[in-house]
């Protein structure tokens, strides 16, 4: 059987800086990727450009042997048994989500790892905002993020980011101008910079970060697994791992993977790191227990539970002035006044990205076409209406807290199976109303933006979207009956096993979760070298 | 599915459909392009329509539904019978008077703004990428089409 130091399921941003952080430090790494290693930027390009419907999935293709969940159209990869449905997805492939990410990377807030305590809600992570800053810092260098060092944004900071923020676009200003001063839900509005994993240096606004950049200026991890593998890593696509196999003393042997033309094959190792994303991971932890008939990390019965998102709000409003749209990195601003505060004990707390995109978030201004041909326009006229309605398109985007509730849950399905005769995962989810309260919030505060702009016919989106953001569902703790994983992620059943992604995150807060998965591998990295792999 | 060589054995074999006594195949295949260009051109209100995408969208709408096809370029034909007039506004007036011409003419105007979004989902992935980029939205916004970089840094633009 072949031998590694470290054996890594999953070759997406927690994968591939573990790798490259191992593999720096002279350990010999193999990372598993169910997916392709697909990496021709341009060929992914025309992808997208000939996509029939254009969206996060559309520049990347979804084999039967490693199928992922889409939304354009939405697939049949999760077996939904609702209530709610839910809409997050992600990339199957080496450099995992990467690929079609946003870029946005602001870290949580001290709160937010004490909301039990603090607003009597939820449940306090076992480690601190402090724990964690260090490697906050250390993951941004990592990443390349640019952002306005001299405001935290709340969340302390230990030194400079590498880039200085990017650009504010002229709506982003506008908006700005029209909030000066001005107070909703008692509360002060600002509008201010993103922090983004995207390169100023490099960065075109190209206008399509999701699902593609075309310069590479939006950070991806096939930066890190690329230096891994230059390093002597071994990444390996096409490796769909179907079972952690535990030996008797409770360490885990091996991990079996199934090769695309349905080879099983095995790899032992000293160490092995889950990073396969909140879905993959829990679900090869349940077919694990399933195909060896005993739990796997799962003492506590909470792999698969509490899984979260980020329930999206979506606002579409019609400007009093055109703006240049349809440009730009897809957002380059942020209100953030709601992510923390009192209310937090009654309802979500919350997140508003501006949105530079006009109405159609991934290809052309189509709505708007299709709206004044059908009012009959043709020729100069058609063309300056368009012109001038497609600039008045403005988009917000509210992105609310989902706390941990143990109903929501992925479990493998009893009847549906992918490619390889796996089970795909089964999903149970609903909203509670402590979300549904801050949805409510939302759709009132993006209002009150839309008409201190003088914006009218103010529509909210019936349909609550998914963000991308799944968490929660191999959470952290102290206690072994109640947690997956400890505070240096190994879980509590298995000495050398160890999971590292939102997976872990006891609750959800409202950062886009990337930049804590990054600070997350860069200490778990830290950890096994200075630990097990000594 | 559409590769280059369909299209054009399609737009011959449209044309031979519609040829008028007198005219050689040949000189109907140049009518009928010079016809659907000049109408997309009133539609539009572009002039310096991509040639090669117009071959596309022809191929597409006549073997979509090649009867209503036919009646569009048939009723073109009557509106100039010399081919002389350049499609204007007395064009479009004049398809307006046919609801199923009107929609089909209002379709073309959609093809061309948007690339193939409202069409269906049989039309290779290289010629709807080719439609994506050269949809006249991005031209009217004067801007490069989402997904293709524009040359200068986001951090010194201006909008």
């Amino acid at each position: 059987m072949e031998q590694f130091d470290v054996v890594i399921v999953g070759a997406g941003v927690a994968g591939g800086l573990t790798a490259d952080a191992l593999a720096q430090r002279g350990h010999r790494v193999l990372v598993l990727e169910a997916g392709p290693d697909e990496q021709d930027r341009d060929a992914l390009t025309e992808t997208y450009f000939g996509a029939p419907q254009k969206g996060f999935d559309s520049p990347y293709r979804n084999p039967a042997q490693a199928p992922k969940p889409t939304r354009t159209p939405v697939n049949d990869y999760y077996v939904q048994k609702g209530p709610a449905q839910f809409g997050s997805t992600y990339e199957r492939r080496v450099g995992g989500t990467t690929w079609h990410w946003h870029g946005l990377t602001p870290r949580l807030m001290p709160a937010d790892f004490r909301m039990r305590s603090t607003y009597a809600v939820g449940l306090d992570w076992p480690i601190s905002y402090d724990d964690l800053e260090p490697w906050y810092l250390a993951a941004e260098h990592e990443m390349g993020v640019a952002g306005d060092s001299a405001d935290d944004h709340g969340s302390p900071r230990s030194g400079d980011f590498p880039y200085p923020a990017q650009r504010q676009s002229a709506l982003d200003l506008a908006i700005k101008a029209a909030l000066r001063g001005k107070r909703v839900r008692d509360v002060e509005l600002d509008v201010t910079a993103h922090r983004a994993a995207r390169n100023p240096e490099i960065c075109q606004g190209s206008g399509s970060c999701m699902p593609l950049c075309p310069t590479g200026a939006k950070y991806e991890a096939v930066v890190h697994l690329n230096r891994a593998r230059a390093q002597g890593a071994v990444v390996r696509p096409k490796s769909v791992a179907s079972r952690v196999v535990v030996g008797e003393n409770g360490d885990v042997s091996s991990i079996l993977y199934k090769t695309w033309d349905g080879e099983e094959r095995a790899v032992a190792g000293k160490v092995f790191v889950l990073a396969a994303n909140a879905m993959e991971t829990p679900r090869l932890l349940l077919l694990s227990a399933a195909a060896g008939g005993l739990p796997v990390a799962n003492r506590s019965g909470q792999v698969g539970r509490n899984l979260m998102d980020h329930p999206l709000q979506l606002s579409f409003a019609v400007a009093a002035e055109p703006f240049t749209l349809y440009t730009g990195p897809q957002s380059t601003s942020v209100i953030k006044a709601f992510r923390d505060g009192p209310w937090r004990r009654g309802e979500a707390a919350f997140r508003i990205e501006i949105f530079n995109t006009g109405g159609g978030a991934f290809g052309g201004p189509d709505r708007a076409v299709a709206r004044l041909i059908d009012q009959g326009l043709t020729g100069p006229a058609l063309r300056a209406a368009l012109a001038d309605a497609a600039g008045r398109e403005l988009l917000l985007v509210g992105e609310a807290e989902q706390l941990p509730d143990p109903e929501n849950r992925i479990v493998l399905s009893a009847s549906e199976r992918d490619g390889l005769g796996l089970p795909r995962p089964e999903i149970h989810y609903a909203y509670d109303d402590y979300t549904t309260r801050g949805l409510a919030a939302i759709r009132e505060v993006q209002g009150f933006v839309f008409e201190q702009m003088g914006a009218s016919r103010v529509f909210h989106l019936p349909q609550i979207l998914g963000s991308g953001h799944i968490m929660g569902t191999t959470r952290m703790g102290d206690d072994p009956a109640s947690s997956v994983v400890n505070t240096d992620l190994r879980c509590h059943d298995h000495p050398n096993l160890f999971i590292v992604g939102s997976g872990v995150y006891p609750t959800g807060a409202t950062a886009n979760p990337t930049l804590t998965i990054a600070a997350f591998a860069l200490r778990l990295a830290d950890h096994l070298h200075k630990g097990r792999l000594r | 599915m559409l590769s280059r060589r369909r299209v054009l054995e399609g737009t011959v074999a449209i044309s031979a459909g519609c040829a008028l006594p007198g005219l050689s195949v040949g000189a109907a295949v140049r009518s009928d392009k010079a016809i659907f260009l000049g109408l997309s051109r009133a539609l539009t209100g572009f002039d310096d329509l991509n040639e090669d995408l117009a071959a596309h969208f022809m191929t597409y709408l006549a073997e979509r539904d090649p009867e209503r096809w036919r009646a569009l370029i048939g009723r073109l034909r009557t509106l100039d019978p010399s081919g002389d007039a350049r499609p204007g506004p007395a064009t479009v007036e004049a398809l307006q008077a046919s609801e199923d011409l009107w929609a089909l003419a209002q379709e073309i105007t959609g093809l061309w703004y948007s690339g193939w979004t409202q069409a269906g989902d049989a039309v290779p992935q290289a010629i709807r990428a080719e439609g994506y980029r050269e949809a006249l939205a991005w031209r009217v916004l004067a801007l490069t089409p989402r997904g293709v970089a524009p040359g200068h840094l986001w951090q010194q633009a201006e909008d």
